[in-house]
């Protein structure tokens, strides 16, 4: 697997495991991971990537610190991107 | 509004050739004027009514009045008779009724019965004041009018050298002026009477192939060539209603507003814009958009393995909320993430949550651009609003390609055949169908393959799919699907060898420098929606180079080498229904000899899927032909 295909399969797996345990669990601790992928794209000059990847971030932490933030339309429409991402890029 | 007798002297002179043979016919027309010809003779009554009383020589009684729909006769006929043409031809030639007057009843029923008057244009044998100022009145409009049959001498009028003959161009109420009304007229004023359903055909007909041509005589007549009807416009009468149709059937109205579209657009008018905003009938945002959001939302938020299983349904709600608001696109997205998440439910083996990521991913994002300040028709197009309609073209001419047998997740197994349009340039498909989720349900590919084809018994899938094919109305959907309704007829052409067709923009570019990477950067246009974008491709090979399975990727693979010298690998994959099949495609000695054929494949910009070889006017399908 090339560097490009190792990314979107991590990319991927994170994006279903978040799937999985909702995006309200999202925690501080989450971010590391979230920060490699950052860094990994930006070695692959994915600028859009990368884009995506730190908004997520931002959202993270936003929620963890204002957990009553009311409608997290932002936060959701930037997940499904990040989705949308990964299936045009397959 | 004018006086009666102008209006009916208005109405009759109207009443051209040109006219009554679009009216009616032109049998009719000739019979009527046979029959003046003969000596049938018509005297006139005024009725007070707004009506003239004909009275033919054969016995027969016409009413006549301005307007060609409530003239009347006492014959049986239901339409349009030789009578009333007789009544209307014959005041053509005498010109009896002249600047008559509105006579009141009593006056009328004296005079008239009594006279059984020839010339009825004598005001002063009217009785009753009112009566005579009435008629003193109509005579001085008609006399001081513009109008120029009560002034000109009539063997005059009919001269075409005559200014005030309609039909000469000279003639400044000519032809185009007349007919302004028909580039000139704002398109909502002409669309008002129309329905959202007659509209959204008339735009699917303005997309197939067609040519007009213009006749000006009194009418204005548009002629769609190949759908071989006529639609003849009235001056200055801007109304779709008043055109006349050479086809009288309800789909009269498509082709009125077909042919005026045409027209206008051969004036450089384009109208699609103005067309799309009144087809599609959609409240800003229905309900469901904002209660499918709001679910989609909770369901990421909470994280499927918090879900409570209530919630397949409300999706199956939403999906028939969906589809009662003609969103069909919507609810089978629904349907597919209701189905994905019974099988996480049930920790089905089968279920991917890859799967139902993407499937999430679509449907919330395709709610959010439909928020979007988008057009009406890019609306409709996220609704999925045409898939499900259907129209009959006159003709198609379709060459068959190639069949491949599928089956999807959803469980529905079927055949599609694959057919070319040399004219349009475009492939369109036929599918045979079925949902075998149900037990009681099978659907075996070799014995649907035989199955015969809906507009046809004795003609098997198998016989259809390699044939060449005239088709005679039968009916398609936007997105170039034959339907499987028995409606339309087929008659064989002889086939004409593949290599006599241009298959334009599915053949690739033969300059580019590796046809793999053309495919590649091709318009294979990642796609946001909808799983599996594959495009058809015929291409050219010169030969087969080798087959073998493969069993890392338990794919079966014919390496070719395409006429332009490039080596391509082609992949089939297994799958346990057609895997006899292909243990005979890698054995086959007659697929491994092949030289200088096509291939049709299907590709997602990766990998080559081929469906069929095809060489001269002999066919292989890969999956379903016997070898």
């Amino acid at each position: 697997m090339n560097p490009a295909e190792q990314l979107l399969s991590e990319l991927t797996s994170w994006l279903d495991s978040v799937l999985l345990r909702g995006l309200a669990q999202l925690r501080l601790d989450d971010l590391p991971e979230l920060e490699r992928l950052i860094r990994s794209a930006k070695r692959l000059g994915m600028e859009t990537l990368v884009e995506l990847l730190t908004r997520q971030a931002e959202h993270i932490r936003q929620y963890t610190f204002q957990p009553s933030e009311p409608e997290p339309k932002e936060w959701i429409g930037n997940f499904f991107r990040l989705a949308a991402y990964a299936k045009m890029a397959m | 509004m004018e006086s009666f007798t102008t209006r009916l002297n208005t109405f009759i002179d109207g009443c051209t050739e040109d006219y009554l043979i679009r009216y009616a016919n032109k049998g009719l027309y000739n019979r009527a004027n046979k029959d003046i010809d003969k000596g049938i003779t018509v005297q006139y009554t005024w009725t007070g009514q707004e009506a003239v009383q004909c009275i033919l020589s054969d016995e027969h009684i016409v009413q006549l009045t301005d307007d060609i729909e409530r003239c009347t006769c006492n014959c049986p006929a239901e339409q349009l008779c030789k009578h009333i043409l007789i009544a209307i031809l014959y005041e053509q030639r005498h010109h009896l009724i002249g600047a008559g007057a509105g006579a009141g009843a009593g006056a009328g029923a004296g005079a008239g019965a009594g006279a059984g008057a020839e010339k009825l244009s004598d005001a002063s044998h009217l009785e009753g004041e009112d009566e005579q100022n009435e008629a003193t009145i109509d005579i001085a409009n008609d006399t001081a009018s513009a109008h120029q049959s009560d002034t000109a001498d009539p063997s005059e009028r009919a001269n075409p050298a005559n200014p005030a003959n309609p039909a000469n161009p000279a003639n400044p109420a000519s032809v185009s002026n007349g007919f302004a009304w028909m580039t000139d007229e704002p398109l909502s004023e002409l669309l008002s009477g129309f329905t959202h359903a007659q509209l959204e055909e008339v735009d699917f007909r303005l997309g197939l192939e067609e040519s007009i041509k213009v006749i000006h005589d009194t009418l204005l007549t548009v002629r769609l060539e190949r759908t071989g009807v006529d639609v003849s416009f009235q001056r200055d009468k801007a109304d779709l209603a008043a055109a006349l149709c050479s086809v009288k059937t309800k789909d009269a109205p498509i082709y009125r507003l077909e042919a005026l579209l045409r027209y206008r657009q051969q004036h450089g008018i384009d109208d699609q814009l103005s067309l799309e905003q009144h087809m599609y009938m959609f409240s800003n945002h229905p309900r469901v958009l904002e209660e499918a959001q709001q679910l989609f939302r909770e369901m990421l938020l909470t994280g499927l393995a918090r879900l409570p299983q209530t919630v397949t349904a409300r999706l199956e709600t939403l999906a028939i909320t969906a589809r009662s608001e003609g969103m069909p696109n919507l609810e089978l997205l629904l349907r597919g993430i209701q189905g994905e998440l019974e099988l996480f439910f049930a920790r089905h083996v089968r279920f991917q949550i890859g799967i139902l990521r993407t499937r999430l991913m679509e449907a919330y994002l395709s709610l959010e651009a439909w928020q979007q300040e988008i057009g009406a028709a890019q609306r409709a197009r996220l609704a999925g609003s045409f898939r499900s309609k259907y129209y009959a073209v006159a003709q198609l001419d379709l060459y068959g390609i190639g069949a491949e047998p599928w089956e999807t997740r959803s469980g529905y197994r079927g055949i599609t055949c694959y057919l070319y349009s040399a004219a349009e340039r475009r492939i369109y498909t036929y599918t045979d169908t079925r949902p075998v989720y149900y037990e009681s349900t099978t659907f075996n590919y070799e014995k649907q393959y035989q199955q015969s084809v809906a507009w046809r018994h004795a003609l098997s899938l198998q016989r259809f799919v390699r044939g060449q094919w005239s088709f005679r109305m039968v009916k398609i959907n936007r997105d170039h699907r034959l339907s499987t309704g028995e409606v339309g007829a087929l008659e064989e052409q002889p086939r004409q060898p593949v290599e006599t067709l241009d298959f334009a923009s599915y053949e690739l570019n033969a300059d580019a420098d590796s046809m793999v990477s053309a495919t590649i950067t091709l318009a294979i246009q990642p796609s946001l929606f909808g799983e599996n974008n594959r495009q058809l491709l015929m291409l050219a090979i010169a030969q087969v180079e080798s087959i073998q399975f493969d069993r890392l990727s338990q794919t079966t693979q014919i390496n070719v080498i395409t006429e332009a010298g490039e080596l391509l690998e082609f992949t089939l994959l297994d799958h346990p229904e057609w895997r006899q099949q292909l243990q005979r495609v890698e054995r086959s000695e007659a697929i491994r000899k092949l030289e200088h054929f096509r291939a049709l494949v299907q590709t997602d910009g990766r990998q080559f899927y081929p469906i069929s070889f095809l060489q001269e006017d002999r066919m292989l399908n890969l999956l379903l032909d016997q070898l």
